[in-house]
């Protein structure tokens, strides 16, 4: 077992060209914000490590193209995922409506107990909001996905946003490591992902 | 199928050179598929743990470990080979072993629920019987054989690869639609929830049966072996297998995997050894299994079934071959294990009206999730596109999808302007129609940003139809842009066509920029007059949408990756993708930054 960190949580931002995925990426991993406007090429991908509980979570974090084109590439990201997080532009009315599509994509393409995280981006850009909260949290209760709004440019919400998805993959694979290559139900070294642990609570 | 029918056979022959008898039965019956995590570890499962003491221990599990020729009644005959070695074939078939099946050992699995009978001893004398009767293979022979073995044979206790996703595991052939037999056995099973209602617990006994993708539940286990009537595919198969008794006998519950879920019992049921399935749909499925080691056994052997279903059901699967499906091929030889019936009745057994009425049934969101685990199954079937052309029902579109030449033809007349070339109609109309305004040139992220998928295809329908007016009434210019890039992509050959695609590349490397525009304006000179034309016609346009960037912040760069991908790639997916995507992305931005230049 790797020394450095407990968990490697895979996870990938999708969504429409210029939701904002690769700025959420940025501000997130390094806490910067770029106002240049570039595509993805094809997959891109940062790492950052956090600490969830008492446990350090190493999170792989897979930026994909939204570009039509790309997709036939990036399709083959899914597999392995923990966790998807699926970004629209709050001032796009269309990045909202091909939210079904991304989400029949992960359906079909990820592991299907993959976790995913429905993300509103711009959120700096209230003037110009063209999808309001409600519709969002209906659309998201209606696919019970957790919703979230933020801005990766005044960085509102994004800490959050990726915290919420590694807690929750942390919840369903912590005590039985069950997701994408991992092996799904098993998993014996030294008890530390079973749920009766005696050092666990001996040293907590 | 056919792998799986040597199974039982070769992986004796595997075993032999060792002539270890202190194999396991587990090892010696791939039927039963197990792997398990080491010779003693914990597992954890739900909230129970149990622990393993070894594997080598002989598994107390009621299942049917018998190859399941002991069940039939099926011909062998002696014959011998060209040595004078005598083997035995099995008639109507390819099957061939040196020993007679029936030798092999084949306990009845036990009915009911009368505790498990262990394992005789006799069973590990028969094998040593068996190993040195098929000592006698030369080695040639035997390696044609273990070659075989090996990909079938379970991974020993120390094989790296032993994990549930073992990729030694042998596969099922899917692509013909059949389903893999995983495990069997009699065991007690109650309904806890059925479209995520209780309801109330009623055991029974039964006959388990797992397959890739769904758990069966028999009455008994002659109701498992007896054949579903009205399954064509079925009746081939099983007139050789279980003679004239034709009950009609269906499962008397299904459990579609998908998704599903293995937990303990413990919270359901005060019984010992109960392992609870739940499978997407909110069925929820007790069993009670009759050991420790049982309940360990199908908790893992189900989830790991559960785990791969994803794995096998790769966007590939579904425009693979399965066309194919119902041409059985007669000498695929007729199958000799029961799994294979099983997996060929899967079909019809899943089509059960009854099943499916009652399925259908819960809330709207439910029925939804249960309309699309349907339709899945169904796509899943779906003949490919190759076999859809060939039979002439798949037809070309007049205007997307085709060749570029093709497309150039409007209506049977072939368009061509003095001024332009030959550039298809939609092409220049798409074109003029985003720069009519202003404003749209001005749009942020122009041909970056996505339009409206169904809009998009509308409008192309429509197209296919020369039907403009869809296009022209269209008010989002990024359904305009949208279309257009679809337009490029889904030809049959690229804009850059695939055999300029390596010298194109080639050229975006060179540092030397005389070299490079040489070798661009030698491209473009030998591009098909159609693609070169129509390349001219794009760049121009895309040269004017720059001019705005400002405004539209698609500066050259931008352009190129949007464009990169859409107009030129391999014929074959190459292997350093990534490397090569860059570089498509050049060659667009060298063809626009140099557009003067190249074309003269």
């Amino acid at each position: 077992m790797n020394p450095d960190y407990d968990f490697l949580f895979k996870l990938l931002l999708i969504g429409d060209s210029g939701v904002g995925k690769s700025c959420l990426l940025l501000r997130f991993a390094d806490d910067l914000y770029s106002e240049s406007y570039i595509s993805t090429i094809g997959v891109d991908f940062k790492i950052r490590t956090i600490q969830l509980d008492d446990k350090i979570i190493k999170l792989q974090i897979w930026d994909t193209a939204g570009q039509e084109r790309f997709r036939t590439i990036t399709s083959s990201y899914y597999r392995g995922a923990h966790g998807i997080i699926v970004v629209y532009d709050m001032t796009d009315a269309e990045s909202f409506a091909s939210l079904k599509n991304w989400l029949e994509e992960v359906d079909r393409f990820a592991c299907p107990n993959v976790s995913k995280l429905l993300v509103g981006n711009k959120f700096d850009l209230t003037s110009k909001r063209a999808v309001d909260v409600e519709t969002a949290e209906s659309f998201s209760e209606e696919q019970g996905i957790p919703f979230i709004e933020t801005s990766a440019k005044n960085n509102v919400n994004v800490e959050n946003a990726f915290m919420r998805m590694a807690t929750e993959i942390k919840e369903r694979i912590g005590p039985i490591s069950c997701a994408g290559d991992i092996p799904p139900n098993i998993k014996i070294d030294s008890g530390k992902c079973s749920v009766a642990d005696p050092n666990k609570s001996a040293c907590c | 199928m056919k792998s799986f029918k040597s199974l039982s056979l070769w992986t004796v022959s595997e075993f032999n050179p060792l002539r270890n008898c202190s194999l396991s039965t587990w090892e010696l019956f791939p039927k039963t598929l197990i792997t398990l995590p080491s010779a003693s570890g914990t597992i954890t499962l739900g909230t129970e743990t149990w622990s393993l003491e070894t594997r080598r221990g002989l598994p107390d599990i009621e299942m049917a470990v018998s190859p399941s020729l002991g069940f039939l009644n099926i011909a062998w005959h002696s014959a011998s080979d060209h040595s004078g070695r005598i083997y035995f074939f099995k008639e109507n078939s390819s099957e061939s072993s040196w020993t007679l099946p029936c030798q092999s050992p084949s306990p009845q699995p036990p009915l009911g629920d009368s505790s498990p009978p262990p394992i005789p001893s006799q069973i590990t004398e028969e094998m040593s019987a068996i190993f040195s009767k098929i000592s006698h293979v030369d080695v040639s022979d035997r390696r044609l054989r273990t070659t075989k073995a090996y990909s079938l044979i379970m991974p020993k206790k120390d094989d790296p690869d032993l994990n549930m996703g073992n990729r030694s595991w042998p596969k099922p052939n899917r692509q013909e639609g059949q389903l893999t037999l995983k495990c069997e056995g009699p065991l007690h099973y109650t309904k806890i929830a059925e479209g995520n209602k209780r309801v109330r617990k009623n055991w029974n006994s039964a006959y388990v049966v797992l397959t890739e993708f769904f758990l069966l539940i028999y009455k008994d286990i002659k109701a498992f072996h007896t054949p579903n009537e009205g399954d064509v595919d079925m009746k081939l198969d099983l007139k050789s297998l279980t003679g004239p008794n034709k009950e009609k006998t269906q499962p008397e519950l299904t459990i579609d995997l998908n998704g599903a879920e293995v937990s303990s019992g413990e919270k359901v049921s005060g019984r010992k050894h109960v392992l609870v399935v739940s499978s997407q749909c909110g069925l929820q499925v007790a069993f009670q299994c009759e050991s420790i080691h049982s309940v360990l056994f199908w908790a893992t052997t189900i989830q790991h079934t559960v785990a791969e279903i994803p794995k096998l059901m790769p966007p590939e699967v579904s425009t693979s071959k399965l066309g194919s499906i119902g041409e059985g091929v007669p000498d695929e030889a007729p199958p000799t294990k029961k799994g294979s019936n099983i997996g060929r009745s899967k079909s019809v057994n899943f089509k059960n009206k009854d099943d499916s009425m009652e399925d259908l049934g819960g809330s709207p969101a439910e029925r939804q999730v249960k309309i699309k685990a349907r339709l899945r199954k169904f796509f899943h079937k779906r003949p490919t596109m190759d076999s859809l052309v060939k039979k002439g029902i798949w037809k070309d579109e007049p205007v997307f999808g085709t060749q570029l030449e093709q497309a150039c033809n409007s209506g049977g007349k072939e368009v061509k302007d003095k001024e332009i070339g030959k550039v298809p109609l939609f092409v220049q109309k798409c074109i003029s129609l985003i720069e009519s305004t202003e404003e749209n040139m001005k749009t942020d992220g122009l041909y970056r940003a996505s339009g409206n998928l169904s809009q998009i295809q509308k409008i192309r329908l429509q197209i296919d139809q020369h039907n403009y007016t869809g296009l022209e009434k269209e008010e989002d210019v990024h359904v305009m842009t949208g279309a257009l890039k679809l337009f490029f992509r889904e030809l049959k050959e690229p804009l850059i066509t695939f055999k300029l695609f390596p010298k194109a590349m080639a050229a975006s490397t060179k540092t030397n920029k005389k070299d490079r525009l040489n070798m661009f304006v030698d491209i473009v000179k030998s591009l098909p007059s159609a693609n070169r034309d129509t390349l001219k016609f794009l760049l121009q346009h895309l040269l004017r949408v720059t001019k705005y960037q400002e405004f539209n912040r698609m500066h050259v760069a931008n352009v190129a990756i949007v464009f990169g991908p859409t107009l030129m790639w391999p014929q074959e997916e190459s292997l350093n993708m990534a490397v090569d995507l860059m570089q498509q992305n050049m060659v667009i931005e060298a063809l626009l930054l140099d557009f003067s230049q190249i074309f003269k």
